[in-house]
């Protein structure tokens, strides 16, 4: 998944984030996304338990980790990863994340 | 005289039989394909400045933020027709040409209704019938026009879910169930709002129309029509 991509090919993990997400992370690291991808201390790869698509957006629930996605025009990009749940309905609280 | 004469005049004269229909028909599409231009241009306006999918006018028309401001609005429609239908069986309004008399209140006689012996010879066939046949076609205006309503409800029901969790996800948080969204204040807001505005317009008419007057327009009475008479259409 995400994670196993960013840790082997961080280069190619970051082609699969959104603009937004690429630049508020390398913004946030003040460092290129691969660097920052690396830095980013995401969680370990594991399997798959559910995907849910609504319109444009989409989850992935993975045994530990939620990542966000959206379909643009050039196809899934990731929005947010490495995402913890929060208490009451929060949003997640996010490694990666910007839109 | 050429011989496309008599087709020529088959047409103006189906237009002209059918204006009223095509008329709707038409300002229909074209209210539709307006709202799907501009609802494109709106939905991407907020998306572009998020950072977030910008959609074609054919993904806009296809998804369920479309859907969802579609269904709001055509379920209150049929909604605000079927009451006014029911309504104004048992319900009446002194004065007003939508209403019927005091003396007619109810579902009145099969002689009035022109149904089983007093059919007349160009009578609907089921309105001959008797039994289940007739008694179903005698509502069949009320039940087609509460179907549309029930579908339409669901419809905005489901899409409004789908537009809402692709929101949540947008903002981070995990979907809703279909339960949920039906408990919503959203849903019941997009559902109200429609529906005050629906029995503003039809309550307005029916008390406008008693004092008002449009010439020629069936829907008022007749201009010199006094204002306590009930049930005359001009």
């Amino acid at each position: 998944m995400f994670s196993q991509l960013a840790a082997t090919n961080p280069e190619q993990a970051c082609g699969l984030l959104s603009e937004h997400a690429r630049s508020s992370m390398e913004k946030e690291a003040d460092a290129p996304c691969t660097t920052a991808l690396t830095d980013a201390g995401l969680p370990k790869p594991s399997a798959v338990r559910s995907v849910e698509v609504y319109a444009t957006d989409g989850i992935v629930v993975l045994e530990g980790d939620v990542i966000f996605v959206a379909r643009f025009g050039e196809g899934w990009r990731v929005t947010a990863a490495g995402c913890r749940p929060e208490p009451e309905d929060q949003p997640y609280d996010c490694g990666i994340s910007g839109g | 005289m050429s011989a496309h004469a008599p087709r020529r005049a088959e047409r103006r004269s189906f237009l002209r039989d059918n204006g009223l229909g095509l008329f709707f028909g038409a300002i229909l599409l074209l209210s539709l394909a307006g709202q799907a231009l501009v609802g494109t241009a709106d939905y991407n306006e907020g998306a572009r400045i998020a950072g977030l999918p910008t959609l074609t006018v054919g993904q806009y028309v296809t998804s369920s933020y479309f859907g969802v401001d579609v269904a709001e609005n055509w379920q209150s429609e049929y909604l605000q027709f079927l009451l006014f239908i029911l309504a104004t069986v048992w319900l009446i309004q002194r004065g007003s040409p939508e209403s019927k008399k005091a003396e007619d209140v109810g579902r009145e006689s099969d002689e009035e209704q022109q149904v089983g012996p007093y059919a007349q010879q160009r009578s609907p066939a089921w309105a001959k019938a008797s039994g289940w046949r007739r008694s179903l076609y005698s509502s069949s205006l009320g039940l087609v026009m509460g179907a549309i309503f029930l579908l339409s409800w669901g419809a905005q029901l489901v899409a409004g879910t789908s537009a809402m969790n692709s929101r949540r996800l947008q903002n981070l948080q995990n979907p809703s169930s279909v339960l949920d969204y039906a408990h919503s204040p959203e849903f019941w807001n997009r559902t109200l709002q429609n529906w005050q505005s629906e029995f503003l317009a039809v309550g307005s008419m029916v008390v406008f129309s008693i004092y008002l007057r449009e010439r020629g327009s069936p829907e008022s009475k007749p201009v010199g029509a006094p204002h306590d008479t009930t049930a005359l259409e001009g």
